[in-house]
């Protein structure tokens, strides 16, 4: 609603960003530049970048509209942790990386783990703010604790280590790993484009949503699940990458206002920059050294959530 | 009758009930305010008029029909609420909120008057000078106005305000009154809960008048604001002397001694 041009604008520029990095990280790297290490190699690797960029960005816009979060990522509440654990079960059960079953089994763990949070966070039918992101530290826990225990114990996860979960990598990103993400992750942007309206209107807090006539309940699990889609496609593939879906919507909203399919749509661009960049300096920073992506990310996003943390604080007047 | 509520019970926490077994009836074209003490229940009956609580026992019915009938959009379509939560998360702007007035008719043919409807309740509402800003750096005045006209837009014949006066002042409450009479010359029908006696005296027809958890009385503004059922309902001695405003609405002067 606000300003459609700017958002245009701001679309626009972050598309040819996104070309631009795209060029980039086709062409440079450790390796000679072939076009078979191009098309095998780099070329999945950067589609999953921005696949994965996309997911994690729209999944934050998700998170935070529904449950009028300005904290909410899908790292931060147990989402990813509650994915990658699926997929180190997968495996353990015999299925392929980079597979649909994979991600099949992270989207059921990582649904599991978003309602465990959500239930824990309830509180005379509010969920609260700071209670989600304390339950998603324990769920995170759990899950990086169970996972490492699956894979100390069998070789299932092969030369995935407990750090390639945690802190995320692109380096196993195959054509397969692309097409075990797409299919979940273009199901959760449907999703999320229908619900973005209503996610508008659920700031009015539920029961002026009710009375607005969205179907607040049904809103809220749909959108949780899209999240959930969007999350858990790319976790699957190339482990936990944190702060994300925190910044990059937060960013957006400074500049183009809160308007959710704006938001979205601009987002998921921007989802898909960042990430690419943070793949392009992970690989090429420390070259032939590479820095696990999420390390990127952390290293910018940590900072952010603590000065939000401050503001969201201060607007409720502390937490005793 | 447009709205009825039989029998409604609605339990609270540790066993007790906010309603109980409660029966209200609104008439077409009334100005039904809904009054009584802190903790009578007046915000859960709001609750349950307007289909956001459901009842744990007992019926509502809008025009004869369940209200559990109805699907949450076409309910919105009937009847419009102003709650008491004012807040909105995220930086969303005042011309935004309005615009969600709206949203239930998305995809109607009414969709078409959209425009119109909302910048006629910019300026019943009188908000026009508010509308770039973004609502949560407003005052509980203003943000009051802007989820009146948001209420207003949403364009239905039957409307609740629970405690619309609650964030005004002086000026405030006559900008408020003027308004609500405008929406119920328009022929709307109106549910408002307010703690100004002397105010919903002068400004409704008809009262429903809430004591612990029930309905001590009900029916047209004289019959009820009287020292005896106020006294009972408020559990204290209370004084009713009626007077006349300056442009001619009686209103009822109500003290406790």
């Amino acid at each position: 609603m606000k300003n459609p041009g700017r958002s245009w604008i701001v679309g626009i520029a972050l598309f040819i960003t996104l070309s631009v990095l795209i060029a980039v990280s086709l062409n440079f790297g450790a390796a000679s530049t072939d076009s078979v290490v191009i098309w095998n190699i780099r070329l999945p690797r950067t589609i999953a970048a921005t696949l994965v960029g996309v997911g994690l960005a729209s999944a934050g816009v998700l998170l935070q509209g529904s449950l009028r979060n300005p904290l909410a990522d899908p790292a931060l509440v147990g989402v990813s942790a509650g994915a990658a654990l699926g997929a180190v079960l997968g495996a353990a059960i015999g299925l392929p990386f980079n597979s649909i079953g994979v991600t099949s089994v992270a989207v059921v763990t990582s649904s599991i783990a978003m309602a465990f949070v959500l239930w824990v966070s309830r509180s005379n039918g509010r969920i609260e703010v700071v209670t989600v992101l304390l339950s998603g530290i324990a769920v995170s826990a759990f899950g990086a604790a169970a996972m490492s225990i699956i894979i100390s114990t069998s070789n299932a996860a092969g030369t995935r280590s407990v750090s390639f979960w945690t802190t995320g990598s692109f380096s196993l990103s195959n054509w397969s790993g692309v097409n075990a993400m797409w299919p979940a992750i273009a199901i959760g942007m449907v999703l999320a484009f229908f619900l973005a309206p209503s996610l508008d209107l659920l700031a009015l807090g539920d029961e002026g949503a009710h009375a607005s006539g969205v179907a607040v309940s049904r809103v809220r699990a749909l959108a949780l699940l899209a999240a959930v889609l969007l999350t858990a496609a790319g976790v699957a593939v190339v482990g936990v990458i944190a702060f994300v879906g925190l910044v990059v919507p937060h960013a957006v909203r400074l500049v183009i206002g809160p308007s959710h399919r704006q938001l979205l749509v601009v987002s998921a661009v921007g989802g898909a920059v960042v990430l690419l960049l943070a793949d392009t300096i992970a690989r090429l920073a420390l070259s032939p050294i590479e820095i696990p992506v999420g390390s990127v990310t952390a290293i910018v996003g940590a900072p952010v959530f603590f000065v939000m943390l401050g503001r969201a604080r201060n607007r409720q007047g502390g937490w005793a | 009758m447009i709205l009825v509520a039989k029998k409604c019970t609605v339990s609270g926490e540790s066993g007790q009930f906010r309603l109980d077994r409660v029966d209200v009836a609104v008439g077409q074209g009334e100005m039904h305010a809904v009054i009584g003490p802190n903790g009578a229940g007046k915000s859960t009956l709001m609750g349950i008029l307007s289909g956001i609580i459901t009842p744990d026992s007992g019926t509502v019915e809008l025009m004869d029909s369940p209200l559990g009938d109805l699907s949450v959009r076409e309910l919105a379509r009937s009847r419009a609420v102003l709650g008491q939560e004012l807040a909105v998360s995220f930086g969303f702007t005042v011309a935004e909120v309005v615009a969600w007035g709206r949203a239930p008719w998305r995809g109607t043919k009414e969709a078409s008057s959209d425009q119109e409807k909302i910048e006629l309740a910019i300026r019943v509402a009188e908000i026009a000078l508010l509308c770039d800003r973004r609502i949560n750096q407003l005052s509980g005045g203003e943000r009051k106005r802007v989820h009146i006209a948001r209420v207003i837009a949403q364009d239905c014949p039957l409307m609740f305000f629970d405690e619309p006066d609650s964030d005004l002042d002086l000026v405030g409450t006559q900008q408020l009154d003027e308004t609500l009479r405008t929406l119920h010359q328009g022929g709307r029908t109106l549910v408002v809960s307010s703690h100004n006696l002397s105010w919903i005296s002068g400004l409704s027809t008809h009262v429903t008048l809430m004591g612990e958890h029930e309905v001590v009385a009900a029916g047209p503004v004289r019959k009820v604001f009287t020292p005896e059922l106020l006294s009972q309902a408020y559990q204290t001695k209370i004084s009713v002397t009626w007077s006349t405003d300056a442009r001619g609405h009686e209103f009822a002067i109500c003290t406790s001694s």
